[in-house]
């Protein structure tokens, strides 16, 4: 597979991001903040972001199949990617999701 | 068939509610595993089952739930291995309806198989499992889960230090909560564990091998570990049937029965008497000499007996073709045909090398389920030499004679031997002490041409004569008659049927 091939299109408004954290742990406590970096990127675009408190309630962890956490699901037709940990290098999980590598703010958290 | 089976491979039922340990178990109910294991699992601890590819960790994994669901334990499946689609597919095979007994409330099979994820960034854990086990463990009310296989899990972390930490995580957890867990993980291709410090941690480690040797596989379940607990440790065939998993211990209680049984004749009066009244019911004779002696004359002679009064027989023959065997016996005027026919007698023809010990027993111990067969011939255990190895034809004797000993089955084997063959020889594969009764047959030279002879070497219980006696093999059956040198007299000839007057 050639690497145009392997990565994400763009998926503008069909773009639905899930961030799956438990409670209040430290490392989904970073990703949270952190995900606010990729926010406007997402909602310019018309695409939804959400977070998933796995221990509030387990069953959309369950229902895409997310066991670890901090995890961000990208859901977009024909188009599903996981990117696991505490989103801490966001150009990294720009390019993995296939978002635009500008930063449109600062929100850069943790190590 | 399958509670049939339990008495071939768990003569001793599983303990479930006494078990002779201090710590309380949980009855696996796999087929002659819970004999191993004393009595179960270890009751809300965790049990590790480590195996190469292909040595059924997962059916293993699987059974334990599937029949802990069937007596109302519910139960929780995840496999980071399979979609849940291939694994009710697979488990259907084996006689498992999934999908049912998801619909009953008592499984749940949760999958997440890789490929993932895309991406790391950053630092994470396996919150997001333990969530998911929380809360299907809260909503069935389950006390088993399987976790199958942890290694592909831990792919998610590709690094080592973390992998620990999160396997000691898991199974601290899991041990809170008091959860009867079977976690399946990969043997690395060399034998060796991926993960070593897992079998400090489970209280209970398994092992699955599956081996070749001369072309033969077989298949080997070792208790590695039991803390607080007693078990077998010796290795144990096993295999995967069509029901599920199938250990096959030695049956310790046969080991203790005493050759009372009733008389029951070898087919020929003169035998009998030379056997001191004839063989024992539920002992088991072994019929050795070189070949083309008559030893198969002799088994034919106690299966049609037994087929004409009336009782079911096996004959499994690891030498001839059963078209052969019907032939060659014909000659001498025994006509298995009519007792084939009427289903008394029946024929079990295989290569040794067709398959492992463990599905030979398998077969054997199906076999006498189906036909009810009290009566059992093996012709000629020699040939078990080819079933692998000199260990596995030993661990397919004395499995099968033990057997059978438990089931009040008697057997008649045949050996080859050289001509003139010490005890020693006779022993042969090393189960003589198993064996009640040892014919021995041989050729003597007298002039130019060779006679047959015959001598009980040992009958236990019988007072049977020790000495030579000269075999001929007839149109019409053996005749038996004391040496020239002599004066003992043997009154010959086939024994009738019960109730036909003769």
């Amino acid at each position: 597979m050639s690497p145009a091939r392997s990565r994400p299109r763009p998926v503008g408004e069909d773009r639905r991001l899930l961030l799956f954290v438990a409670g209040d742990e430290p490392n989904s406590r970073l990703a949270r903040a952190n995900l606010e970096g990729l926010r406007p990127s997402v909602e310019v675009a018309g695409g939804t972001v959400e977070v998933h408190d796995v221990l509030e309630d387990f069953t959309a962890a369950m229902e895409h199949r997310i066991l670890v956490t901090p995890a961000l699901l990208q859901l977009a037709p024909g188009s599903r990617v996981v990117v696991v940990g505490s989103l801490c290098d966001l150009p990294a999980v720009r390019r993995a999701l296939g978002l635009p590598a500008v930063a449109l703010t600062s929100a850069k958290v943790g190590p | 068939m399958e509670e049939g089976l339990q008495k071939v491979t768990d003569s001793a039922p599983a303990r479930t509610s006494e078990p002779s340990t201090s710590i309380p178990k949980t009855a696996t109910r796999i087929q002659g595993l819970d004999s191993v294991l004393d009595g179960g699992l270890p009751t809300g601890r965790t049990t590790l089952v480590v195996g190469g590819p292909g040595t059924g960790k997962t059916v293993l994994a699987l059974e334990f739930l599937v029949r802990g669901a069937a007596d109302g334990e519910p139960g929780l499946f995840i496999s980071f291995e399979e979609r849940a689609e291939a694994l009710a597919a697979n488990a259907g095979t084996l006689g498992w309806d999934l999908p049912a007994l998801e619909a009953e409330g008592v499984l749940t099979i949760v999958d997440a198989p890789p490929p993932w994820p895309a991406a790391r960034s950053g630092d994470f854990d396996i919150q997001g499992l333990l969530a998911i086990i929380e809360g299907q463990v809260a909503r069935l009310g389950a006390r088993r889960i399987a976790l199958d296989s942890v290694d592909q899990l831990m792919l998610a972390f590709e690094d080592p230090e973390r992998e620990r930490a999160q396997l000691h995580a898991l199974h601290d957890w899991l041990l809170e909560r008091d959860l009867t867990t079977v976690m399946t993980v990969k043997e690395g291709h060399d034998g060796e564990p991926i993960y070593p410090f897992l079998s400090f941690l489970a209280d209970c480690v398994l092992r699955l091998d599956q081996r070749m040797a001369h072309q033969v596989r077989t298949r080997r379940l070792q208790v590695v570990k039991y803390r607080g607990s007693g078990f077998q440790s010796n290795e144990y065939p096993y295999l995967i049937s069509r029901r599920g998993l199938v250990v096959m211990p030695v049956t310790e209680a046969g080991l203790d029965s005493a050759v009372t049984g009733a008389r029951i004749s070898s087919g020929d009066r003169a035998l009998d008497e030379i056997l001191g009244g004839g063989y024992r019911t539920g002992s088991t004779a072994l019929v050795a000499g070189p070949t083309g002696v008559g030893k198969s004359t002799l088994a034919c002679l106690f299966a049609t007996a037994a087929a004409e009064d009336g009782e079911a027989v096996l004959y499994v023959s690891f030498e001839e073709s059963g078209d052969a065997l019907v032939e060659g016996m014909s000659s001498v005027g025994i006509e298995l045909e009519p007792l084939l026919a009427n289903g008394r007698l029946r024929q079990l023809n295989r290569l040794p090398e067709s398959s492992g010990v463990e599905e030979h027993l398998f077969e054997i111990a199906e076999a006498l389920d189906d036909s009810g067969a009290r009566h059992l011939v093996v012709d000629a255990i020699s040939a078990c030499a080819r079933m692998g190895s000199p260990k596995a034809a030993f661990d397919f004797l004395l499995r099968l004679i033990t057997l059978a000993k438990a089931r009040g089955v008697t057997c008649l084997c045949t050996t080859q031997t050289a001509n003139g063959a010490d005890l020693d020889e006779i022993s042969g594969i090393g189960v003589s002490s198993l064996i009640d009764t040892v014919v021995q047959l041989g050729y003597e030279p007298q002039g130019t041409a060779m006679r047959r002879r015959l001598r009980v070497v040992k009958s236990r219980g019988s007072r049977h004569s020790n000495r030579f006696h000269w075999l001929e093999l007839g149109d019409d059956g053996i005749s038996l008659s004391a040496p020239a040198a002599e004066t003992g007299e043997l009154r010959g000839g086939r024994v009738a049927p019960r109730g036909s007057g003769g």
